[in-house]
């Protein structure tokens, strides 16, 4: 006795001549209509889209795609490069603000220039200067950094925020 | 004294190829194209996909595995786990209003027969069959493409599709019925 479910399971393995109908399996397709239908449709189902599977060029798209992951690659490096540059920047900056934190603590409160705090003067012994000597000492802040020759010194517009605020601090103390 | 045969070389079986590709080989992507190109473009056409797109569909399904080629870790065949990697593109493409069910079948999708009557007759089948399966739910289209069309296992079909083996094989009865009582 046959078992109609059984043999339309086996149906998509005879299709392909991956197995074979039993002589009493083929008698049955004969005789049941149910069973003949049945594989009368797996039989089509490999059939389908064998045109479109006929127009496509395997090497073709292999090479496309070899094109694509390198495209990939490439973004991947550009992009790890990116991060790896905003590290070393985020890294850079870092140690500046701490570095300016360092000095922050001292006793007198100290004017940092954007020159890296080498140019520093203690605010208290301006105190006791008259408005004479204080325009004298302004001057000597303007000068001197121009003319110590260590290099171009960046005015408060090249500093930026971070910068600014440092020297603000300082300034109030 | 007898000599002995000389051993053929052995086929890379498709972890083989995804092995030598990870391992920087690009001929093993190339060989798993040419592998599955066909059948990959046949489901595709069978699950509904517009004829005239199977071509970028069948690039982009490749692209889209080769970069997850790392999440294949060898359960599941190459293969179907392809297969499953396609259907969700066509399923991506219909959702944004791209792609349409089509299923239409050519006079070039009818395999050449001797026999003009049956030719006729398969052409019948077939066309019915592609009209049939637009009409089935997309679980029960995808496992009798995969089982009918495919010649995939039971076991194979459930992985691909998160299901059970049993579950598998109850789509596929269900739709072999549902498409007989449509090509009827």
């Amino acid at each position: 006795m046959i078992d109609c479910e059984m043999l339309v399971d086996k149906m998509p393995l005879v299709a392909p001549g991956a197995a074979a109908w039993t002589p009493e399996e083929t008698s049955h397709l004969i005789a049941c209509a149910e069973c003949a239908a049945s594989w009368r449709l797996v039989q089509a189902a490999p059939r389908l889209g064998a045109s479109a599977a006929a127009r496509i060029d395997p090497a073709r798209i292999a090479e496309r795609l070899r094109e694509q992951l390198a495209e990939d690659g490439r973004a991947r490096w550009w992009r790890r490069a990116g991060w790896l540059t905003g590290l070393a920047a985020a890294a850079a900056l870092s140690l500046v603000v701490w570095e300016g934190r360092q000095r922050e603590p001292s006793a007198t409160p100290t004017i940092v220039s954007a020159s890296s705090a080498e140019f520093t003067v203690p605010l208290a012994e301006l105190e006791g200067l008259d408005t004479g000597q204080l325009e004298s000492v302004l001057e000597a802040l303007e000068a001197p950094l121009g003319e110590a020759g260590g290099g171009p010194i960046p005015s408060f517009g090249d500093l930026d925020d971070s910068q600014l605020e440092r020297v603000l601090r300082s300034l109030e103390g | 004294m007898s000599q002995l045969a000389p051993i053929p070389p052995a086929v890379p079986t498709d972890a083989d190829l995804v092995r030598a590709y990870r391992g920087g080989d690009e001929a093993g992507a190339s060989l798993l194209v040419a592998r599955h190109a066909g059948s990959l473009a046949r489901f595709l056409a069978g699950t509904g996909a517009d004829p005239g797109e199977i071509d970028d569909l069948v690039q982009e399904t490749f692209y889209r595995a080769f970069r997850a080629l790392d999440s294949w870790r060898g359960e599941s065949a190459f293969r179907s786990w392809l297969l499953t990697i396609g259907s969700n593109l066509v399923k991506d493409q219909y959702r944004r209003g791209k792609g349409r069910t089509v299923l239409s079948i050519d006079d070039h999708d009818i395999a050449a027969q001797d026999d003009p009557a049956a030719t006729l007759d398969a052409s019948e089948v077939e066309r019915s069959l592609a009209n049939g399966l637009t009409r089935l739910p997309r679980l029960q289209r995808e496992v009798f493409l995969l089982r009918a069309q495919q010649g995939m296992a039971y076991e194979d079909i459930a992985h691909s599709l998160k299901t059970t083996p049993g579950a598998a094989r109850v789509h596929y009865h269900h739709a072999v019925k549902r498409l007989k009582e449509l090509v009827a």
